[in-house]
C-alpha cells in the first residue's frame, strides 16, 4: 500500500473520531452513556486494529 | 498504610537494583549508555514506550481533566494521542530509526546541518528539564497526598531513585525499569477498573455522575467545542513531536523493531485510556467535591486489596520516573553529543564518553531535583510552554525531512525557529484556547519550510544549468 493512502486512512479515521459523535446524538444511552459519548470511547480500540493493518501493508 | 509503604520501598530498591543489574552494559561505550547498544526487541520496548508516554500528567492528569471538564474533554484529549501515535507508527519510526542517530538532535544534521542540531539540541534541553521538572513535582504531590509524606521528601527520594538508575545503567536500565513500571501500571489501571465495576453497578455510577455534574457527559465539555477539540489536535501533534519517544525508536534494533514497538505501545494506550472511563466516571459520582481533582485516583484506594494498593501507589510513581528517565537521557545526549560536538568540532573520546555522560546526568538531575524542591508558581503554564515548543519547533522539520526530498537544510532552520518564535507569541497574546499555541506554531513551520525548500530548490536547479551551459 502506498503511504498516502496509509495517510487518508488514518485521516479518515480522525475526522470519524471528530464527526461521527456529534452525528450520533445523546438520545439514546448505550452502556449507560449517551450514544456519541459511547462512539468516541469505542472509536479509541478501531485504532489498534488500524495500526497493525497498516504497519504491515504499507512500505515506507 | 504500612504494608503500602512497604511495597513502594521494594519498588524503589528494585529501580535501583536495575541500575546496578546493567551498569557493566552501560559501560562499555556510548553507544550502550545512550541508545542501549540498539538491542532493544519490541516486547519489552513496546511496554517501555507506553510507560515513558503515560506520564503521571495522563496517569492522573486524564481524570483530572474528565473531572473538571466533563468525560468528554478526557476523552477528546486521549484520542489526540493515539491518532498521534498511529501516524508517528506508520510513518515515522521506520524512517527515524534508519538514521541510526545517537541522539534526538542529531538526527537534524543527519538530514540537513549542524545550526538545525544545534537548535533543536537548545530546545531539547529546555523542554526536557521542563518536563523533568513537572513530573517530579507531580509525583512528590502524589506520594504527599496518599501517603502524607513532606513534599521535599518525595522529591529527594524520587529524584536520588531516578537519577542513581540512570546514572549506573544509562538507557539499557532506563528500558527495563520502564518496562516493570509499565507491568505496574496496567496491573493497577485494570484492577481499580475491575473493582470499581464490582463495588458499584455502572448504571447508578452514570446516573450520579449526571446528578452531581449535569454536563459531565456533554460531548462539548464544560468549556466548549473550541476547547476540546483544540486540545485533540494539540494532543496529536504532541505525541508526533516528543523527544522522548524517538528516544525509543533510536533504541530499537532495527527499523521494523522500532515500527512494532510504536504499534504495541499504541495498542496499550489505546486500552489504557479506554479504561480511564470507566474510573473517572466512578469518581465524579462518589466524590463530587475533591479540591484537587488530579488525584481523585487515590480515592479508590479503599477499594483495593493492600498489596494492590501498594502497587497502585507504586506505579504513580512508577509514571513520574518512567518519563523523567527518558527526558534526563534526552537532555543528557543533547549536551554530550550534540551540544559538545557542535563547539568543540569533534566528539567526545571512547575512554571518557561514558564518565562525561554519567557526569552532565548527575548535574542535570540534581539541577533539576533542586528547582522543584522550590518549584516556580508558573510550572504547568511553562510545561504547556514546553509541548507547545516541541510541535512548533520539531515536527515540521521532522516529518518533512523524513518524507520530502526536498526540503533543505535554510527551510527547516526557518521553519524550526518560526514554528519556535510563533509557539512563544500565542502564549503571550490571548487566544480563544490555550491549546493553540504548537498548532500555530507547526503551520508556521510548514509554511516558512514549503516556501523557503522551494526556492532554495529553484535556485538549485538555476545553478545547475547555469553550470552546465558554461561548462559546455
Amino acid at each position: 500500500m502506498r503511504p498516502l493512502k496509509a495517510l487518508m486512512i488514518i485521516l479518515i479515521l480522525d475526522i470519524l473520531m471528530l464527526v461521527v459523535p456529534f452525528l450520533a446524538g445523546s438520545s439514546i444511552t448505550v452502556f449507560h452513556l449517551p450514544l456519541n459519548v459511547f462512539v468516541l470511547w469505542v472509536l479509541y480500540l478501531s485504532v489498534i486494529p488500524t495500526v497493525w493493518i497498516l504497519i504491515h501493508k504499507v512500505k515506507t | 498504610m504500612n504494608s503500602i509503604i512497604v511495597i513502594v520501598i521494594l519498588y524503589l530498591a528494585a529501580m535501583i537494583f536495575i541500575g546496578f543489574l546493567y551498569r557493566n552494559k552501560a559501560s562499555k561505550d556510548g553507544e550502550n549508555f545512550l541508545v542501549a547498544d540498539r538491542s532493544m526487541g519490541p516486547r519489552l520496548g513496546g511496554g517501555a514506550l507506553a510507560s515513558t508516554y503515560a506520564s503521571t500528567s495522563s496517569f492522573l492528569g486524564t481524570l483530572g481533566a474528565m473531572y473538571a471538564f466533563g468525560v468528554a474533554f478526557g476523552l477528546w484529549q486521549n484520542a489526540g494521542v493515539i491518532i498521534g501515535f498511529a501516524l508517528a507508527t506508520i510513518f515515522i519510526a521506520p524512517k527515524f530509526r534508519s538514521y541510526g542517530a545517537l541522539s534526538f538532535s542529531q538526527f537534524f544534521e543527519m538530514r540537513y546541518n549542524k545550526k538545525v542540531r544545534f537548535v533543536s539540541a537548545i530546545v531539547t534541553i529546555v523542554a526536557m528539564f521542563v518536563y523533568i521538572l513537572a513530573q517530579l513535582q507531580g509525583g512528590a504531590y502524589a506520594v504527599q497526598y496518599v501517603l502524607g509524606i513532606d513534599y521535599w521528601i518525595g522529591v529527594l527520594v524520587i529524584g536520588a531513585v531516578f537519577i542513581t538508575y540512570v546514572v549506573m545503567g544509562g538507557s539499557h536500565s532506563s528500558i527495563m525499569a520502564s518496562f516493570i513500571q509499565f507491568i505496574m501500571m496496567a496491573v493497577s489501571m485494570i484492577t481499580v477498573a475491575i473493582v470499581v465495576l464490582n463495588a458499584e453497578p455502572w448504571g447508578s455510577s452514570t446516573a450520579q455522575a449526571l446528578q452531581n455534574k449535569p454536563l459531565v457527559f456533554d460531548l462539548k465539555g464544560e468549556e466548549g467545542l473550541l476547547y476540546a477539540i483544540s486540545c485533540f489536535i494539540m494532543m496529536t501533534l504532541g505525541a508526533m513531536s516528543a523527544p522522548y519517544v524517538y528516544l525509543m525508536y533510536m533504541f530499537s534494533k532495527s527499523n521494523k523493531s522500532a515500527q512494532t514497538t510504536s504499534a504495541l505501545a499504541t495498542t496499550y494506550l489505546s486500552i489504557f485510556y479506554f479504561v480511564l472511563l470507566i474510573v473517572g466516571v466512578y469518581i465524579i459520582a462518589n466524590f463530587p467535591n475533591l479540591d484537587n481533582p488530579d488525584m481523585g485516583y487515590f480515592h479508590t484506594l479503599d477499594l483495593l486489596p493492600t498489596i494492590v494498593a501498594g502497587i497502585f501507589v507504586a506505579a504513580v510513581l512508577a509514571a513520574a520516573m518512567s518519563s523523567t528517565d527518558a527526558m534526563l537521557l534526552n537532555a543528557t545526549s543533547a549536551i554530550t553529543n550534540d551540544i559538545y560536538s557542535i563547539i568543540a568540532g569533534k566528539h567526545l573520546s571512547s575512554d571518557v564518553v561514558v564518565f562525561v555522560n554519567r557526569i552532565v546526568a548527575v548535574i542535570i538531575g540534581v539541577i533539576a531535583v533542586l528547582v522543584t524542591l522550590n518549584p516556580p508558581d508558573l510550572i504547568l503554564l511553562v510545561m504547556a510552554l514546553a509541548q507547545s515548543l516541541m510541535i512548533g519547533a520539531f515536527l515540521v522539520p521532522l516529518v518533512l525531512g523524513l518524507w520530502w526530498e526536498k526540503a533543505t537544510s535554510q527551510g527547516a532552520l526557518a521553519g524550526m525557529i518560526g514554528g519556535f518564535a510563533v509557539t512563544v507569541i500565542a502564549q503571550i497574546v490571548p487566544m480563544p484556547t490555550p491549546f493553540i499555541g504548537g498548532p500555530l506554531g507547526a503551520i508556521t513551520s510548514l509554511i516558512l519550510m514549503v516556501i523557503i525548500s522551494m526556492r532554495d530548490s529553484q535556485n538549485k536547479v538555476g545553478y545547475d544549468s547555469q553550470t552546465i551551459n558554461q561548462s559546455q
